[in-house]
């Protein structure tokens, strides 16, 4: 169903979501946040880092609410669903899925908290809920 | 001084359905385009010594050295000079740069850029069983549709942002058609208003289908040479005043800001330094047009109006035939042909224009500056270039 490559870079965030813990990648060098890629993040690629756990609260950076399936075989029958690029607390955006039963409650900009939904065997996925 | 300068271009006729012809392949499109280039230009497969392709054709798994291939197929005899730069939808404006700079130091004489897809004929545009990697992994396993749901995410950040709106994107959909109606090798020339984008079939909400670039065959072929050659090309040499490029993300959830596209700022000002212009001195634009949002966030950052204030600049119909601000007169990628990958139709459409061959769509004022603005990938990577009739 998903075709997950799993990585060096991702697998502690992997992992971390089976035991309902958000795991994002912290510089020691300057103690900003990222998630796999440094890109935009003031983490250098050479910094070290170390994994922590997130709070799991954050807000609304943008949505979509998608009427087609994408990514995974999955969504075939899921339509329509709604994608959430997440800004975390710790200022690391996140894409993930908002779950809620009324589609027009959603807007950028509003609170969310994690929710951990076991979407396979393999895979638990941190999605979102609104506060 | 040796001077770069296009002198011959090309596009795949399509059909009805959108499909090349049924016995054409993905390298028999760019053989043609390339012999009716050539042709156009006054020059032979012989002269050739430089090549510069991208695509999304090859072998699932192994991959394919798409340089390697053309330059077998096309029989060109050990070229000196290759570039297969692949930064998606962009790839074709960071091939005429670098061939500029290629010819420009006497690396090679004689460039062919070429481009084909039979993505329509062969139904591959199909993303449900991509692996999960690299920073998309996340992006798929949520489920994200990709192309169109990374804009969707930025066009509802721009509305947020700027409070452009659904009519907004549609005007530019609408201008595209109704220049579309004037090119004959257009794939969509039917009737189009606001309300009938508006209407149409969500796909990533705020984005409808009629946002969505079409999904076409296609293909293109670009010639570039230079003026120590001979000064009497069949057409006049157009000539690359300034160029810029660059590249910013993969997965959209790294783009620095989602409502403002600051790889096309960054492009756009190299090429205007380059080129010791402004937007003032663009006569007229071709901007690729994957989907209705990607016009608006580059218009902002090109510089032809300023950031947030796309939803002003392009009401009324601004973009259209009787606009004040003629864009993207072959239909572009949402009413012309969208391929796969689509730059390479606004450098052949420039250079049409500024050879005043478009016919029907020919521009009625006098044009001496094009610029010409490619965006890859989910507004990952940009190239810009400004072509003139006037040498540097």
């Amino acid at each position: 169903m998903f075709n997950l490559f799993i990585d060096k870079d991702s697998r502690v965030f992997w992992e971390g979501a089976k035991k309902n813990r958000l795991m994002l990648q912290k510089s020691k060098n300057n103690g900003n946040f990222f998630l796999y890629s440094v890109g935009h993040s003031n983490v250098a690629a050479d910094h070290e880092f170390e994994w922590v756990e997130a709070s799991g609260n954050g807000k609304i950076y943008s949505y979509t609410v998608s009427y087609i399936p994408g990514g995974s075989k999955y969504y075939l029958d899921k339509t329509p669903y709604i994608i959430g690029s997440i800004l975390l607390e710790e200022n690391v955006r996140i894409m993930s899925n908002i779950i809620t039963d009324d589609i027009k409650s959603v807007e950028i900009g509003k609170k969310v908290k994690v929710y951990f939904r076991k979407l396979s065997d393999e895979i638990v996925f941190p999605c979102f809920k609104l506060v | 001084m040796r001077q770069p300068c296009i002198i011959g271009v090309s596009d795949a006729k399509i059909n009805e359905k959108g499909c090349t012809s049924q016995d054409s392949s993905v390298l028999s499109i760019q053989k043609d385009c390339a012999i009716e280039a050539l042709d156009k230009a006054g020059l032979n497969f012989k002269d050739i010594d430089g090549l510069a392709v991208a695509g999304l054709w090859g072998m699932p798994g192994p991959g394919v050295m798409q340089p390697n291939v053309l330059t077998e197929y096309l029989g060109i005899s050990y070229p000196k000079w290759l570039d297969g730069t692949n930064t998606g939808g962009s790839a074709f404006i960071f091939h005429l740069q670098h061939a500029f700079q290629a010819i420009k130091n006497n690396v090679c004489n004689n460039v062919l850029i070429l481009y084909g897809s039979t993505q329509k004929s062969n139904k591959e545009r199909n993303f449900l069983d991509r692996p999960a990697i690299f920073s998309s992994q996340f992006d798929m396993i949520a489920g994200l549709p990709s192309p169109v749901g990374a804009y969707a995410l930025a066009a509802q950040r721009h509305m947020h942002k700027f409070g452009s709106n659904k009519e907004t994107l549609a005007e530019i959909a609408v201008a595209a058609r109704n220049w579309a109606k004037l090119n004959p090798n257009a794939y969509k020339k039917d009737k189009l208003t606001i309300d009938d984008v508006i209407n149409s079939q969500p796909i990533c909400s705020p984005l409808n289908k009629l946002d969505c670039c079409l999904v076409t065959d296609g293909g293109g072929a670009i010639v570039l040479s230079h003026t120590d050659r001979k000064s009497d090309f069949k057409n006049d040499p157009i000539f690359i005043k300034g160029f810029g490029e660059t590249s910013s993300h993969s997965s959209i959830n790294y783009m620095e800001d989602m409502s403002r596209l600051d790889v096309a700022i960054k492009s756009s000002e190299d090429a205007y330094n380059m080129s010791k212009m402004s937007p003032k001195d663009i006569d007229f634009a071709m901007i690729y047009d994957s989907f209705t949002i990607t016009v608006l966030m580059s218009l902002e950052a090109l510089g032809f109006c300023e950031i947030g204030e796309g939803k002003d600049f392009v009401k009324n119909g601004n973009l259209g035939p009787n606009g004040s601000f003629p864009i993207n007169t072959n239909g572009g990628g949402l009413s012309y042909c969208h391929p796969g990958m689509y730059s390479i139709f606004t450098l052949i459409e420039a250079c049409r224009q500024l050879w005043g061959q478009c016919g029907d769509r020919q521009l009625k004022k006098n044009l001496t500056n094009v610029l010409c603005h490619g965006t890859g990938g989910v507004l990952s990577s940009a190239a810009t270039t400004i072509l003139s009739k006037e040498s540097s």
